[in-house]
């Protein structure tokens, strides 16, 4: 497990209400379901680039959702994403293969992270 | 030009980003600031737009548009060819290869991502300003028994003419615009001063006793009253009324 995984907080839910100013529960709703909706279909493509090797066409979807990975406070997720991003431009093959290796499983545990939080904000 | 400027009509933004959650937050906090907001997460999208009147008042242009996209140095050639609208380039890069081919693609500013509002609120009105002026559009407004001229900085009824000071001026068309409605204190403090609301600061109340003043001087017929726990509404006295009968409680 690498650092960028460890070292940062997964999911911040305070995060995205803060940047915002505000605690509009239905817009939050919507952004999280929209970055959900979004991340899932980017990994999923990343994770065909990984077998084709496509490095180019990975590094521009890694690009895709780094920053709003961050701006939702999915911080770990932005961070990989970055870490990716840059393996895929210097084309260091040996790097991409760990930091894919854990995308799926950090994608899984955040995802399940916001789902709860968005759960928690409809009950609110 | 003061962090308080402001434009005499709201104006629109189109965002173009391929990233939707970007999009909406950034149009989220521009709408917090009297801007009308459009997101546009394609290139194609964002000409089909472009290609209807009236276009836009500028166009905040992500640098890196997706995989399967045309890339926004590319878009913001196309959109010079098609119309007058200024362009700001949002880029994750500061290296000066990627500022200098923004700025070569005819971009009009660029601002960095990740994005501090104030300096991207201030260079879009820098551009707006600028625009407005080479095209000598946006000086005057008319709002009936007002006139109100963002140039010479003044508001104008058939009785005489005040000069006002920029927020007075930003006062002045919130007020305008909402004439016999009240608008909230919140959202005044927010889009004069641009920064959250201070229920502490009493910035807003000495702004508004000064703007009633200078109404005053050029009108009878309209004041400004504070609607206690609510906001300020500019209105119309009712006839035969005194002075001030309806300032009440500030």
């Amino acid at each position: 497990m690498t650092e960028l995984k460890t070292a940062i907080l997964q999911f911040d839910e305070k995060f995205l209400s803060e940047s915002i100013g505000m605690e509009d529960v239905e817009f939050l709703v919507e952004l999280y379901g929209l970055y959900l909706e979004q991340a899932s279909k980017v990994i999923e493509s990343m994770m065909v680039c990984r077998v084709e090797r496509d490095f180019e066409y990975l590094g521009q979807l890694s690009h895709k959702i780094k920053s709003s990975s961050r701006s939702v406070g999915a911080i770990a997720m932005g961070n990989l994403l970055e870490a990716i991003e840059r393996a895929a431009r210097d084309k260091n093959a040996s790097e991409l293969q760990v930091y894919l290796h854990e995308l799926p499983q950090l994608a899984e545990d955040i995802f399940e992270k916001i789902e709860n939080h968005i759960n928690v904000l409809k009950s609110s | 030009m003061t962090a308080g400027e402001f434009f005499v009509t709201r104006k629109t933004i189109a965002i173009v980003d391929d990233d939707p959650v970007f999009a909406r937050i950034l149009a989220y906090r521009l709408k917090r600031y009297q801007f009308f907001c459009e997101s546009y997460n394609t290139a194609t999208d964002a000409l089909v737009r472009l290609g209807r009147h009236p276009t836009p008042d500028i166009v905040l242009l992500d640098y890196s548009l997706g995989p399967k996209e045309k890339n926004g140095l590319d878009l913001c050639l196309r959109i010079k060819t098609m119309a007058e609208v200024p362009v700001i380039m949002l880029t994750g890069n500061d290296n000066t290869q990627t500022i200098v081919s923004c700025l070569d693609a005819g971009a009009d500013q660029y601002v960095l991502k990740p994005y501090v509002l104030e300096e991207l609120l201030a260079r879009i009105r820098a551009v707006i300003r600028l625009y407005e002026k080479k095209e000598g559009v946006g000086s005057e407004s008319d709002f009936g028994d007002f006139k109100l001229n963002t140039l010479e900085q003044n508001l104008s009824t058939s009785e005489g003419s005040v000069r006002l000071t920029d927020k007075e001026m930003a006062f002045a068309e919130l007020m305008l615009n909402a004439l016999g409605s009240v608008v909230s204190r919140e959202y005044l403090y927010r889009v004069i001063y641009e920064r959250e609301f201070d229920s502490l600061s009493r910035n807003l109340d000495v702004l508004a006793g000064r703007f009633r003043q200078k109404v005053a001087s050029v009108t009878k017929d309209f004041s400004i009253k504070s609607v206690r726990g609510k906001g300020y509404m500019m209105y119309r006295r009712p006839f035969n009324t005194e002075e001030r009968s309806f300032d009440s409680d500030d």
